[in-house]
């Protein structure tokens, strides 16, 4: 079973998306903010990662930043999930190593289906 | 002048910050009260999705049975039973009647054959009386006399041999018609009690019929429903699960709104009252928040609206056909078992009645078979009348005048010899036509029940096989129905827990226009004696809020308070799901 990580201060968005993932087979690990994401990263291996982007102890560009440098991380999906869609934002996340961009609301629906093709 | 336009503006910017903080205080509230709350709606609605889902899953596989035709097959097979069994019904009744007409007419020919065989005693008795006369005429010829001897001998032999024979016909018959009648009183009862009861079957099996065609036809639905309450509940669902994620963006847009409204509150606001520019600016700033909290307001709304639209049609699903499914499965499973169980029923009792008419006919054939051999001793009498009729008057010849006593004897030999003749003839021909009357009804009694027997007894063993699929369907119904009852109840409970917590929603969206208003107000005061704001002013009013915003709704929300641009009140219009891979 694929195992996810969801990444988000907003603990009502952790659990739609955990509510989403699940109810399609996948494991799912929550993490409450960057710092919090990036120990959890760091003791268990994720197949993904999903993480907003303005939150406290280690914003998501940081994130993102620390999981490339991470052993087993550096090819690992890792798709952004945040209110934030302007260009100048989809760069830095790109840069940063981010696989994919959803802004919010997401569709269920949508998402498994960008998780499924990310997900091998 | 200056003075009391001082004091004016004074009052008015305490009553500005008064009402800025307010605001403050309740987006605070507003902030809080939701936190919880969504927290409490997303928790609730997992639970509740989990248990929709379960019903769902429990629901699929009596879907299936229909889907299947594991319930429409019984269809053809119950109307064939019931044709089987109205036709095998008719023809009962119709042998049943045949039966009763054979005891009829088996009365009137017991009333015939006690009426043949009390002439036949008279006539015995005749012959008895005549035998003594010609022995007293026989002694008195003397000598002559002898040859008629044989004649008494004859008389007395005839009588006897009638007298037993008739006698044993007669207790017979009289026996036979009082069990026939004690019989044929109770087949009579027995026969309306039958058409009764036959006629209930035929009508219970229509009803039973009628209401499976019925009842199948609905449920003839229920595949292409179950699909689309399925459908619906998952895009309800998906709406609730984006409603959820809305209070996020809402969270930050209050949460920057109440930023907005702390830099705002902390300028002095006891400006000079010719310095109309920083009001005017102040102004547009709260115009902006105020807008911001009209669209979190109205993205509240939405997302209670979601969450109670989901309510309702889980609560559709939830009472709709397709959970009530099962049972009716199984009270349609349970009403043709009944009608089998009463054919079967119905078979065993006309095995019964069979069993019974066959034991009054063997009493029938008994009486005939006694009237038969009286019958043929009947013929031999008369055979032997016949030739002593002839004898005796050949001999009363001979004897010339010495004989007219004999003559008178010999003619009444005659007589009688024609009589019983005649009653011969007549018992001959009603016996006769009995048997074959009797032959008759039998064979088509035994040929009809026969025939009709095997063909109900095919239709019912089908219709047994037919229904063991019925009867699959029918546990999967009630034991996937136990469980879906179980989990609707369930579900019930949790739909009130749910809807109670969308109500206290409300009350933050309340608070929002409460909100709302203080900022319009504190908004109108500042701009009570403002100037216009230049493009620039604007741009970097426009600048400087933008700073803060996470979302595109935020922006375009102050692009429309400052410009004038088309006002976005849902995040959903904006963002439309962009997703993007790199």
């Amino acid at each position: 079973m694929k195992k996810i990580l969801s990444v988000d201060d907003s603990a009502s968005v952790r659990q739609m998306v955990s509510f989403t993932l699940r109810n399609a087979g996948y494991e799912v690990g929550e993490a409450c903010d960057g710092r919090d994401g990036l120990t959890k990263a760091g003791l268990c291996k994720f197949d993904m990662i999903i993480t907003d982007l303005n939150m406290p102890n280690l914003d998501g560009i940081q994130l993102i930043t620390a999981l490339r440098s991470l052993q087993g991380y550096s090819f690992i999906p890792i798709l952004m999930l945040t209110t934030e869609s302007q260009p100048e934002k989809k760069d830095a996340g790109r840069k940063a190593g981010a696989t994919g961009w959803i802004v919010k609301p997401f569709n269920g629906n949508q998402l498994l289906s960008v998780v499924q093709k990310l997900v091998r | 002048m200056q003075c009391a336009s001082y004091e004016r503006d004074h009052t008015s910017a305490n009553a500005a910050c008064t009402g800025i903080d307010r605001a403050r205080e309740l987006l605070d509230a507003a902030l809080t009260t939701t936190r919880e709350d969504i927290g409490a709606v997303a928790t609730q609605f997992e639970m509740l999705s989990s248990e929709v889902q379960r019903i769902l899953e429990l629901t699929s596989p009596i879907v299936d049975c229909v889907r299947e035709d594991w319930v429409a097959s019984i269809v053809p097979v119950a109307h064939r039973l019931d044709v089987s069994a109205r036709r095998f019904i008719e023809e009962r009744i119709e042998s049943l009647a045949a039966i009763s007409n054979v005891f009829t007419n088996e009365a009137k020919m017991l009333e015939n054959l006690l009426s043949l065989t009390a002439d036949q005693r008279s006539i015995a008795h005749e012959g008895k009386n005549l035998g003594v006369l010609a022995s007293i005429e026989v002694a008195g010829l003397g000598a002559a006399g002898r040859r008629f001897e044989y004649m008494a001998r004859e008389l007395d032999e005839f009588s006897a041999m009638i007298s037993s024979g008739t006698e044993e016909v007669r207790t017979e018959a009289r026996q036979r018609r009082t069990t026939l009648i004690d019989r044929h009183r109770k087949f009579n009862l027995t026969l309306q009690r039958r058409r009764e009861y036959f006629h209930s079957i035929e009508r219970e099996l229509g009803e039973a019929i009628a209401t499976m065609d019925s009842v199948l036809a609905e449920l003839a639905r229920i595949p292409a429903d179950f699909q689309e309450c399925v459908a619906m509940i998952a895009a309800n669902i998906s709406r609730v699960v984006e409603a959820v994620q809305m209070q996020d963006v809402t969270r930050q847009q209050t949460e920057h709104v109440r930023d907005a409204l702390i830099r705002v509150s902390g300028e002095d606001f006891n400006c000079e009252p010719r310095s109309c520019k920083n009001q005017e600016r102040r102004s547009a700033i709260l115009r902006i928040q105020a807008l911001q909290v009209e669209s979190v307001r109205h993205s509240t709304k939405e997302w209670v609206a979601q969450v109670n639209q989901c309510l309702e049609s889980i609560l559709a699903a939830g009472s709709s056909d397709v959970v009530a499914m099962g049972a009716k499965i199984l009270a349609q499973e349970r009403r043709l078992s009944s009608q089998l169980a009463r054919i079967e029923r119905l078979q065993r009792d006309c095995d019964v009645d069979d069993a019974e008419i066959e034991v009054c006919l063997a009493g029938l054939g008994a009486l005939m078979r006694i009237t038969k051999t009286h019958l043929e001793r009947s013929r031999l009498a008369r055979d032997r009348m016949q030739l002593l009729n002839f004898n005796s008057m050949i001999e009363a010849r001979h004897l010339g005048s010495q004989a007219s006593a004999v003559l008178e004897i010999t003619r009444n030999i005659g007589r009688i010899s024609t009589v019983w003749s005649q009653l011969t003839d007549r018992s001959d021909h009603t016996l006769e036509a009995m048997l074959i009357s009797s032959a008759r009804a039998d064979e088509a009694h035994r040929t009809r029940t026969r025939l009709g027997m095997e063909a109900l007894g095919n239709a019912r063993r089908e219709s047994q096989a037919g229904l063991a699929t019925l009867s699959q369907a029918a546990a999967i119904a009630d034991h996937n129905g136990k469980k879906i009852d179980c989990a609707i109840a369930t579900l019930h409970d949790e739909i009130k827990v749910l809807g109670r917590i969308a109500e206290r929603l409300t009350h933050s969206v309340a608070l929002l226009l409460e909100a709302r208003e203080e900022i319009d107000e504190a908004s109108d005061i500042a701009r009570s004696s403002a100037a216009a704001l230049t493009n620039d002013e604007l741009q970097q009013i426009e600048t400087e809020c933008a700073q803060l915003y996470t979302s595109e709704l935020e922006r375009r929300i102050l692009r429309a308070a400052l410009y004038g641009e088309a006002m976005p009140l849902a995040a959903a219009a904006v963002t439309a799901n962009d997703v993007e891979l790199f």
